[in-house]
């Protein structure tokens, strides 16, 4: 959105110039196109272009300037304590007025602000105008003599700055700015060189050539197993056919048999009964039982949880009265508060309560009961064990006396010890691809699901550098855009300015041969490093002319002296070209720059020209003069009279001092 | 909401157990957070996220009506490893409020399930040092842990 500046005046108070006020806008409000100020030199007018700037660029705001500074500003004799220069403007239509507080005791400055919203502490224009409201914009719209000397100044960069600013090449680099910000916040916590993905892709390559491995002779080894398991079924069958050959020894061998798998089925009950027990975790010892009845005393005999929770207390402390019917203050409401939170919530009451009662049921009766009952059990337990080992070992016993008499089951049982310690030994092997620990390392564990994991991380670490290395690519290409773009912008701009520029230069001064070759940060002309003063002056009014016209946005000028240093023959051409130059002039001017100026100003101009004279008390005739005039102001120490007949007959160019 | 969590590698040494005998995961947990709390709090350890496995967030099952009992169990090895004696009221006040939490499944504070599940974690190791090997059968675990522990008590109780 373009944006739209104009000022509507200023006042000063306590401060180095005379005091004033100075209206830039018609009898309605609105701004007005043309306002000459003229004041002698010595008023005060370098004090209020300074007071200018300062006050539209926040430069002296949060103690940026020193307090010599400051007090330079103070009225000279006075003995007033502060100042106060205020600054009206329109800002895209709206007001909005900076003033600038001097508080020449402390030497500090403070501004304030008034927008819509009301008056804020601070110097805060609307966000639309702080690019060019700050210190490094405003002296290319409040200027003098000295910016001509700048922008052809090959040591300072205002040319460049100001086209970038006008143009919003800048915006190009902020842009620059944020995706290598974003850029350096990605990048940050991963590593991103192509090397490091490339040797942690053959990393992850060799983990799951690993993983493969691992899986294939796992596969195998399970293969082996079953084989084995089969191929030990089948012995045992051979086994039992060779064995129960003989009737008589078939029937021992048959009760001894069912005997030891009954009482091993046994076993197996009584101890899923016995782990039901063990799972009381009073019963699995006295002591336990006991630490937990001592916590339920120790928790009786300290009153925990109390019987009153910390929820009531709250609530006494919101009440006007206490219960026994006291009034409760402020004090005491906030003791009660302090002290509630020594008393548990009632929640917390209630769970606290209710371990003690699962507790009482538990151990209440007794704490050795739980472990003697355990105790008994794990008796039965150990004598059913030994049962069921005495009843295996008679087992064994016919087995064997079977394998003595017969050659055949005797080979029979050689073959399943043999394929059972067979399967043992493939049961651990197969052991060690179950290992958790995750200690050894992918290349050394055999634990399949460590490396599953290690590889899944492994995996996602690696997109993630895959990925930080597919947006760096996409930030050189994206930077290489913006740089090629800002480059452009740059030399487009430049050039075309540089062009337009000339061909006004050239009418100011058609025979003067001064031209632009090029922007490079300060103007550079053809062939000389610069002209005199005004022709200096001439070529900054039309590279400035030429750059406001082009921009969208509009700003006023406020020029001190905008004619003095230009030859006679010039200034007509200036003043035809100050209109074009932008929609809104302010000149402070000395009365000898009138001569081919200020008429073919007002000629040009087409519009209203506002004459202000402002002048420091101090000559009577002058004075008296002034206060004929029907549109005049006087302070203690200024007069300012509006009006074109007084500005014109107005002679003096120094103030006289004394 | 913190969670019970079981070591890895114990789970591993229990797989017999787990696949014939144990209806529950959380049966691993209880005896190695019963043998972590018979060594006392010297062997509690603290045991990473990645080499440890989520469990349940309340007590499970049949031990559901043992929950409470475990908690009160954990407090007074709490209480007495930080040197809180039952008179103490304030204290034992502190300590039981920082540690507990009505509003949780399993009535532990995040803070109470972190310490709790680190006598299970010790607990294991103490295991691994009352059995020569990786258990096989139940009646044969159960008995001798049992007698591990009987023995573990005494040792702890004389010293």
């Amino acid at each position: 959105m373009p944006a739209v500046m104009r000022i509507l005046g200023w006042k000063a108070e306590g401060l180095r110039c005379p005091d004033h006020e100075i209206s830039c806008a018609d009898s309605e409000g609105r701004p007005s196109q043309i306002v000459l100020i003229q004041m002698p030199n010595g008023t005060g007018k370098t004090t209020t272009l300074d007071l200018l700037r300062a006050t539209l660029s926040g430069s002296a705001r949060d103690g940026k300037w020193e307090v010599a500074r400051v007090k330079e500003y103070q009225k000279k004799g006075a003995l007033n304590s502060d100042g106060v220069f205020e600054v009206r403007l329109l800002l895209n239509d709206k007001r909005v007025t900076i003033i600038m507080y001097f508080d020449f005791e402390s030497g500090r400055i403070h501004y304030k602000t008034t927008r819509g919203s009301g008056q804020e502490d601070g110097f805060d224009p609307p966000n639309e105008f702080k690019r060019f409201l700050h210190d490094n914009f405003v002296n290319f719209f409040v200027f003098d003599g000295e910016l001509a000397e700048h922008l052809l100044d090959k040591t300072r960069t205002d040319a460049e700055l100001v086209v970038e600013a006008l143009f919003q090449i800048n915006s190009i680099v902020n842009v620059r700015q944020s995706v290598a910000d974003y850029w350096q916040t990605k990048a940050e916590n991963t590593e991103v060189t192509e090397g490091d993905a490339t040797k942690k892709q053959l990393k992850l390559n060799r983990w799951r050539e690993r993983l493969d491995s691992l899986l294939a002779e796992q596969a195998r080894l399970t293969a082996e197993r079953e084989q084995l398991i089969l191929r030990l079924e089948r012995q045992r069958d051979t086994y039992n056919h060779e064995i129960q050959k003989e009737t008589t020894r078939s029937q021992a061998l048959n009760a001894a048999n069912n005997k030891a798998a009954g009482l091993k089925q046994k076993v197996a009950e009584e101890a899923g009964e016995l782990l039901d027990a063990m799972r009381d975790p009073h019963a699995l010892s006295a002591s336990f039982a006991t630490a937990m009845f001592e916590l339920k005393t120790g928790l009786d005999r300290v009153k925990l949880p109390e019987s009153a929770a910390r929820e009531f207390f709250e609530e006494l402390a919101a009440e006007p009265d206490c219960i026994c019917g006291r009034p409760i203050d402020d004090e005491i409401r906030e003791i009660i508060r302090q002290r509630a939170a020594q008393y548990m919530g009632s929640d917390d009451v209630a769970l606290l309560n209710a371990m003690k009662t699962t507790i009482q049921e538990a151990v209440g009766a007794s704490q050795v009961e739980p472990e003697n009952s355990l105790n008994d059990q794990l008796s039965a337990l150990d004598k059913l064990v030994a049962e069921a080992t005495a009843a295996r070992n008679d087992l064994n016993e016919l087995e064997f006396e079977a394998e003595r008499a017969d050659p055949a089951v005797k080979e029979a049982k050689e073959e399943i010890d043999q394929l059972e310690v067979e399967v043992n030994r493939k049961d651990r092997d197969l052991d060690k691809f179950e290992s958790a620990d995750a200690s050894l390392g992918v290349e050394k564990t055999f634990g399949i699901e460590v490396i599953k994991k290690k590889i899944k991380d492994s995996e996602k670490k690696l997109a993630e550098i895959t990925q930080t290395i597919g947006m760096k690519q996409k930030r050189d290409i994206l930077m290489e855009i913006l740089e090629s773009a800002y480059t452009k912008a740059r030399q487009g701009i430049a050039s075309d300015i540089c062009a337009e520029a000339n061909r006004r230069i050239q009418e100011l001064m058609p025979n003067n041969n001064i031209m632009i070759d090029r922007i490079d940060k300060s103007l550079v002309l053809s062939g000389q490093g610069g002209g005199s003063v005004g022709e200096n002056l001439s070529v900054a009014y039309g590279f400035l002319a030429t750059l406001f016209d082009r921009s969208d946005h509009q700003l006023p000028f406020i020029v001190d002296s905008p004619a003095a240093p230009i030859d006679l023959a010039i200034r007509p051409t200036i003043a035809e070209l100050i209109p074009k130059l932008t929609g809104q002039f302010v000149a402070f001017t000395i009365s000898s720059e009138r001569d081919r100026f200020v008429p073919q100003l007002e000629a040009a101009a087409g519009t209203a020209v506002e004459y202000i004279t402002l002048f420091r008390k101090g000559g009577s005739d002058l004075e008296n003069a002034a206060r004929k005039e029907p549109d005049h102001a006087e302070t203690d120490d200024g007069i300012r009279v509006r009006g074109k007949s007084f500005f014109n007959d107005f002679q003096i160019d120094v103030e006289e001092v004394g | 909401m913190a969670r019970f969590r079981v070591r890895n590698d114990a789970k591993m040494w229990f797989k017999d157990l787990l696949e014939k005998s144990f209806k529950l995961d959380f049966d691993v947990f209880y005896f190695c957070f019963m043998a972590g709390i018979a060594a006392g709090p010297e062997r509690k350890q603290s045991a990473s996220v990645d080499d440890t496995a989520e469990l349940v967030d309340s007590f499970p099952d049949k031990y559901k009506p043992r929950g409470k009992l475990l908690v009160a169990l954990f407090l007074t090895q709490e209480l007495e490893a930080l040197g809180v004696a039952m008179t103490e009221k304030k204290s034992v006040h502190t300590v039981v409020a920082r540690l507990v939490s009505p509003d949780s499944p399993n009535y532990l504070s995040d803070e109470g399930m972190r310490e709790f599940n680190k006598y299970a974690h010790g607990g294991y190791e103490v295991l691994r040092d009352w059995f020569e090997d990786r258990p096989r059968t139940l009646d044969s675990f159960l008995r001798t842990f049992k007698r591990n522990l009987d023995a573990s008590l005494k040792t702890v109780v004389k010293s």
